[in-house]
């Protein structure tokens, strides 16, 4: 008899617990009309990613700001909600819901990698308010569906301009690909071995490592052996760091060729004397006066160079902000917005949407002079479709 | 075929520094069964600390190092005063939540200490490399392997040839028994912890030397294979925790070499779960009494 | 109903904790009543989650059949995986489990049928009478998957198999020496603790409508296995007070940004220092 009583009050205790709880969070963050326009921005804040989830929102902020400072949208301030996913895929669902259902927002920015922003994507979608992905290449986030956009190349758009570039710019034949296994370095490695193939060229040597892995001594002297001419590093700038490093160290000196991970100041850090020379996809026009102008004030802002996750933070806010002037502050205006635009200027350089909600645009290639990241070569579109 | 030596070489070289680590794991559940996996955190805080010390502070390579283990050690104890010895008894899962709560808290510190990015280490030792034949070996490869045989041999003389070595190893075979005789379990278990701390230590900054950066994340999947290595030796014996260690660093070389770098975490933990269905006590452990 | 008196992010929280409290509750068999430490649960979530995931997206399958299939599928793999891994010395088992867990996700990231690094999107979402749920409906569904999980759990322990199961945990020798089969009532634990992972995984499936190698991580293991530590081991309602507070927690917390997982961290060390038995617990060991 006691044991049931006991059962009951923890029962009627854990029930009252969680109505408290659950109704904590049910008033609205939205009440008490505010006359911003809202927009939501996702990403890893804390936890092992968040450089690049704190850049990118930066990045988006500074955008916003500088908005505000010129008046707004028609003297309506733009604010920004910002939640964190940690990179994890379920954790993009409470993020992007909190954005949506709680913070109302006219629209969405994702600032993280490729899983939780697929998760954050079908809801987005199910919502029917707009999403501007930032930096996640993977080629399925766009099709969730019409409301899901994308101002960053995907995978398969990367890979063929680092081939071209490996086979025109280094006159290579022999190339060794090592790339990071997930969804971004398969998509941007199969892209880049099928198109060196198709230019002439062989590939020696084609293996994934672990995210996270930092020995590479065994996959060097695994690529060495099949002696290649060239190696195209397809990775985050953590284990691209490292692997250039130990491959320079262990006697491997041809010339690498790598994929946007590595354009930042972090891989620089990492590789020291290593990474000179090392040319690698960036996604941006260094020399444009746009991003002179926009990495200039970033620095000064928040103390250290913007990377390319910070500046395509920044463009997919512009984006927005784009979309909104030409459509209205309503989920559905900037949708009909963001259709409107047919040619678009940010800091990283111009592009056009296609059909498909991706973008056309040059691609870019960045080169490590004297440990600096120096502009390089433009690749046209055509060339790498 | 010529570049097996070179796998192997580097297989040893990433074992030896899963048996420093793992070494602290082993006498850690060999004496009072704590599954203390925050052990990877103080690796961590190891090469995280020595970084600021080196390149922040500029202090002599000897002085930091000596001030690193210092300070993991001092973090041990105070894990072991704080966190652990007031769950002495309880189920075993009390004392892993907590432990995994002690490394989640050290990470995200250290994320807001240092950064959450990777920083380059200093390579305050010269880097040699020595060509022999189609192999390549380098100087830090030789430190690494030679000063962790050095330690264990250090180790296995100070359980052997003294009382408190002694007193741990009675411990780890009987912790009732051991009370009965007289042995202090309290200061045997901050001698472990002290000990084991002060190694883990020592890792951190070889593997800042080795991999040449350092970042917060480092040590929680490192701890969780160090600890795989106690459990694939056997718990309660130091020498097949070592040999734990030198297997799983090698199996990583070789998968990484003969089957995909990007397997290799899966064949690990294959492995130990095959190892363990075998043999359910580890290859060299044997059953653990239940105090 | 729900929609009116909860708002949408209310009943974004709900769904998240009743999936919670389902992997918190089917942990609890395993881990509370029949003493089996296990830090690999998200396995069997996972593989009902990819169970429903390629079901429905490859043959078309609705949520209403990929349920029963990847409910299933994982008990067969709890059984399958169960037998061998209990022989392990007991405090072995939580390695071994971290090491399944470590296993199932590089598998699904490394295997063609689980979409490798892509990982499996475009699931259908729940579907009854012809409509498609909204997110009351999958809170509402959420809410009777925990609950059906908490009622079989708790027939469980009061029926003479649980009783049994529980002489297992407080003394597995005396309770071999009275005859009961031991490892048959693990095992079988083992393997019902892992339908309902995989039943909770199949609703995830058709919630999020992706599911990649990443979505079933160590963290999520280490999280489930916290709930029922916190909530009180072995108790009939410490899986749903855990589950509420660790899903509720780090929301609330969301203002503190960085120090958010730190403060958590520490709350897990403070919780078992000053309540080792969990909030509701009284580890049956102390009771007696």
């Amino acid at each position: 008899m006691r044991r049931t009583y006991i059962n009951r009050t923890r029962a009627l205790l854990g029930a009252s617990m969680f109505v408290v709880a659950l109704l904590l969070f049910s008033g609205g963050a939205a009440q008490g009309q505010a006359p911003d326009v809202r927009v939501g921005v996702f990403g890893p804040l804390t936890g092992e990613a968040a450089a690049d989830g704190n850049g990118c929102l930066y990045g988006t902020q500074m955008a916003a700001d500088n908005a505000n400072a010129r008046g707004g949208l028609d003297g309506r301030k733009i604010a920004v909600s910002s939640a964190d996913d940690q990179a994890v895929p379920s954790e993009g669902i409470t993020a992007v819901q909190k954005l949506l259902t709680r913070d109302r927002v006219t629209s969405v920015i994702s600032c993280s990698y490729s899983g939780a922003t697929r998760t954050a994507a079908a809801f987005a979608q199910q919502a029917k308010v707009p999403m501007v992905v930032s930096y996640a290449v993977n080629p399925e986030i766009t099709k969730a569906g019409n409301y899901i956009w994308r101002v960053f190349s995907i995978g398969g758009v990367q890979g063929n301009a680092i081939a071209v570039m490996a086979r025109e710019d280094g006159k290579a034949s022999k190339a060794a690909i090592l790339w990071v296994k997930n969804d971004y370095g398969d998509s941007i490695s199969k892209a880049a071995a099928e198109r060196f193939a198709k230019l002439g060229g062989q590939v020696v040597f084609n293996e994934s490592f672990q995210i996270g892995d930092k020995d590479f001594t065994t996959l060097i002297t695994k690529a060495r052996a099949a002696n290649p001419d060239v190696l195209l590093v397809i990775s985050y700038y953590a284990e691209g760091g490292l692997l250039v490093s130990q491959a320079r160290r262990l006697g491997l000196s041809v010339p690498i060729y790598a994929s946007d991970g590595l354009s930042a100041p972090n891989f620089i850090e990492l590789a020291g004397q290593a990474a000179e020379g090392v040319v690698m996809s960036a996604a941006t026009n260094l020399n444009s006066p746009a991003y002179k102008a926009f990495a200039k004030a970033f620095e000064a802002k928040y103390k250290y160079l913007p990377d390319s996750v910070a500046s395509h933070g920044h463009d997919a806010m512009l984006v927005l902000l784009e979309a909104i002037r030409r459509g209205d502050t309503t989920p559905n205006g900037v949708l009909k917005g963001l259709g409107l635009i047919d040619k678009f200027s940010g800091v990283n350089g111009t592009f056009t949407f296609t059909p498909a909600r991706e973008i056309v645009a040059e691609q870019s290639f960045w080169k490590i002079v004297n440990g600096q990241f120096a502009q390089y070569k433009l690749i046209p579109f055509e060339k790498v479709k | 075929m010529s570049v097996l030596p070179q796998h192997l070489l580097n297989g040893l070289a990433v074992g030896s520094l899963y048996a420093l680590l793992a070494i602290g794991l082993s006498l850690t559940y060999g004496v009072l069964r704590i599954i203390h996996i925050a052990h990877g955190g103080v690796y961590m805080i190891g090469g995280m600390l020595s970084l600021t010390l080196l390149a922040t502070l500029r202090l002599p390579p000897v002085l930091a190092l000596a001030t690193t283990v210092l300070v993991c050690a001092g973090l041990g104890v105070l894990f072991e005063r704080f966190a652990y010895r007031p769950l002495r008894g309880a189920n075993v899962i009390v004392t892993l939540i907590s432990s995994l709560g002690l490394l989640l808290a050290m990470e995200n510190l250290a994320r807001i200490v240092w950064g959450p990015v990777p920083h380059s280490y200093p390579q305050f030792l010269p880097l040699r490399v020595y060509t022999l034949g189609t192999i390549v070996i380098t100087n830090l490869q030789i430190l690494i392997v030679v000063l962790t045989i050095a330690l264990m041999i250090g180790l296995q003389w100070v359980l052997r040839r003294t009382n408190l070595g002694l007193a741990t190893l009675a411990a780890v075979q009987n912790a009732r028994g051991a009370r009965l005789v007289g042995i202090n379990i309290d200061a045997l278990a901050v001698a472990i912890f002290a000990v084991g701390s002060g190694l883990a230590g020592i890792a951190g900054v070889l593997e800042g030397l080795y991999i040449t950066s350092v970042d917060p994340s480092m040590g929680a999947m490192f701890g969780l294979k160090a600890f795989a290595a106690v459990v694939i030796g056997g718990m309660g014996s130091v020498v097949g925790t070592i040999l734990g260690a030198y297997l799983i660093g090698l199996v990583e070389a070789l998968t990484a070499a003969y089957i995909s770098a990007g397997l290799r975490d899966v064949i690990t933990f294959a492995l130990l779960v095959l190892v363990l269905m075998v043999r359910p006590s580890g290859l060299l452990g044997r059953r653990i009494e239940r105090a | 109903m729900l929609d009116f008196l909860l708002g949408p992010y209310a009943l974004t929280l709900l769904m998240l904790i009743s999936i919670n409290i389902t992997l918190a509750a089917s942990l609890n068999l395993i881990t509370g009543y029949a003493g089996q430490v296990s830090i690999g649960h998200a396995a069997f979530y996972a593989i009902g989650a990819y169970t429903a995931a390629i079901l429905s997206t490859a043959f078309g399958w609705s949520f209403w059949l990929t349920l029963p299939a990847a409910a299933l599928v994982t008990f067969a793999s709890g059984l399958i995986i169960g037998a061998p891994s209990l022989r392990v010395e007991h405090d072995f088992l939580a390695i071994v489990t971290l090491g399944l867990g470590l296993v199932v996700q590089g598998l699904a990231l490394n295997l063609n049928i689980t979409g490798g690094p892509y990982g499996i999107s475009g699931i259908p979402r729940i579907e009854l009478f012809g409509h498609q749920l909204g997110l009351a409906g999958y809170a509402l569904t959420g809410v009777v998957l925990a609950a059906i999980t908490l009622t079989v759990v708790r027939r469980i322990m009061t029926s003479r198999p649980g009783t049994a199961l529980m002489a297992v945990r407080e003394d597995p020798l005396a309770a071999e020496v009275i005859g009961i089969d031991t490892a048959r009532y693990k095992v079988l634990a083992f393997a019902i603790g892992a339908l309902f992972a995989g039943a909770a995984g199949s609703l995830y499936a058709h919630y999020a409508t992706f599911v990649g190698h990443d979505s079933f991580s160590l963290g999520t293991s280490i999280a489930v296995l916290s709930m029922v530590v916190v909530g009180g081991m072995g108790t009939q309602w410490g899986p749903v007070v855990g589950a509420v507070l660790l899903t509720l927690i780090p929301e609330l917390m969301r203002f503190t940004a960085a120090y958010r997982m730190l403060l958590y961290g520490l709350l897990l060390v403070l919780m078992m220092r000053y309540l080792p038995q969990g909030l509701l617990g009284a580890f049956p060991a102390r009771r007696r």
